[in-house]
C-alpha cells in the first residue's frame, strides 16, 4: 500500500461530512509535507498519527452533536438497555413465581396463592413494559412508567400478603421498577427541545 | 433567535486555543491556502509549532463556522505546484478577535515581566 493510500485510509477516522469538504486539501497537504520531510519519514508519520489521534475524536463529537445531539444518542442507548433489562427481569420474576407456585402447591393457602399470582402478574407487566420501550411507540415512556408503577405495587402487596418470594426476587421486584421509574423521569427531564426555541 | 457570529463581541471568543491564534495570525494581511498557513506558522515559530492536516483543517472549519475566517476562492499556487487550492482570508470579526487575543497575551506578558519571570537578566 502506498503511503498516500495509507493516509487516505487513516482519514476515515474523521467524520464523512468533514472528509467531503477537506479530504482533497488534506491529501494535497500530505503530499507536500511528505516531500518536505524527505529523510525524516519516521518523525513525519509519528507526527501525522498524533495529529489524527488529537483532532479526529473532537471532530467526530462535533459531527454527532450537529446531527441531532449527543444527548439523543445516549438517551436512545440508555432506553434500549433499560428496555432489555425490564424484559429480562420480568421473565425472571415470572419464572421464579411459577417455580415458587409449583414448589408450595400441596400446602397452598389463599394468601400464598395470591402472592404467586401477583408475582406472575408483576413479572408479565414488567416484560410488557420492556417490549413497549423496545418498540418505541409515541407514548412508550408514559406507558412503561405506568407499568413500572403497577409492578412495584404488585411486589409491595406480595410483601404484605405473603412474602413467599426469595430475597433476590423481592429485591429485583421492588428495586428494578423504582430504578425504571427514576430513569423514565430523568429521561423526561432531558427530552430534546425544538432547535432555536429557548 | 440564534445570534449571528457578527453579533458576538470579540472578547467572548477568548482565550483562543494556540492553534486558532496561530492560524488567525497567519491570515492577517494576506489570504493563504492550507499549506501556506502551515509553513507560515512553522517559520514564525522556528519550527516549534507544527500544525498537522487534521488540526489545521479542523480549526479552519470551526473558524469558518464562527465567521472569523471566510473562503476566498480556489486557484493554483505557482510557488507550490499546479494543483488548485482553496484560499482562506480573515474577516473583520476575525481580525478583532485576533487583536483582542494579542492584547490579552500582552497583558499577561506585562504581568510576567512585573513578576520578573522574564525580561532583563533572565534566561
Amino acid at each position: 500500500m502506498s503511503s498516500e493510500r495509507c493516509y487516505r485510509a487513516l482519514l476515515r477516522a474523521y467524520p464523512a461530512s468533514f472528509r467531503r469538504k477537506y479530504q482533497h486539501e488534506m491529501l494535497l497537504l500530505f503530499r507536500q509535507c511528505r516531500g518536505d520531510a524527505a529523510g525524516r519519514m519516521t518523525r513525519f508519520w509519528v507526527e501525522l498519527l498524533w495529529d489524527i489521534v488529537r483532532s479526529a475524536p473532537a471532530l467526530r463529537l462535533e459531527a454527532v452533536r450537529a446531527r441531532g445531539g449527543l444527548d439523543l444518542h445516549i438517551m436512545e442507548a440508555a432506553m434500549k438497555t433499560m428496555a432489555i433489562l425490564a424484559t429480562l427481569v420480568g421473565v425472571l420474576e415470572v419464572v421464579n413465581s411459577l417455580i415458587e407456585g409449583v414448589a408450595g402447591w400441596p400446602h397452598a393457602d389463599a394468601p400464598w396463592m395470591s402472592s404467586v399470582a401477583l408475582g406472575v402478574l408483576g413479572g408479565i407487566v414488567l416484560m410488557v413494559a420492556g417490549v413497549v420501550m423496545i418498540r418505541r411507540g409515541a407514548r412508550a415512556a408514559s406507558q412503561a412508567l405506568g407499568m413500572a408503577a403497577a409492578c412495584l405495587v404488585a411486589f409491595v402487596l406480595i410483601g404484605f400478603v405473603a412474602p413467599v418470594m426469595s430475597g433476590l426476587a423481592m429485591l429485583l421486584g421492588l428495586g428494578f421498577p423504582v430504578v425504571l421509574v427514576l430513569f423514565l423521569f430523568w429521561r423526561r427531564g432531558r427530552a430534546p427541545r425544538v432547535p432555536g426555541v429557548v | 433567535m440564534p445570534r449571528r457570529p457578527d453579533d458576538r463581541p470579540p472578547e467572548s471568543f477568548l482565550p483562543l486555543p494556540a492553534a486558532t491564534f496561530q492560524i488567525l495570525l497567519a491570515l492577517v494581511g494576506e489570504e493563504r491556502h492550507g499549506y501556506a498557513i502551515m509553513k507560515e506558522v512553522a517559520d514564525r515559530s522556528d519550527d516549534t509549532v507544527r500544525l498537522g492536516p487534521g488540526t489545521l483543517y479542523g480549526t479552519l472549519k470551526r473558524l469558518l463556522e464562527a465567521g472569523l475566517v471566510e473562503e476566498g476562492g480556489e486557484r493554483a499556487d505557482p510557488g507550490v505546484d499546479d494543483e488548485r487550492r482553496r484560499y482562506y482570508r480573515i474577516t473583520k470579526l476575525g481580525l478583532a478577535v485576533a487583536r483582542a487575543e494579542a492584547k490579552r497575551l500582552e497583558r499577561m506578558v506585562r504581568a510576567a515581566r512585573r513578576k520578573k519571570l522574564i525580561g532583563l537578566g533572565t534566561a
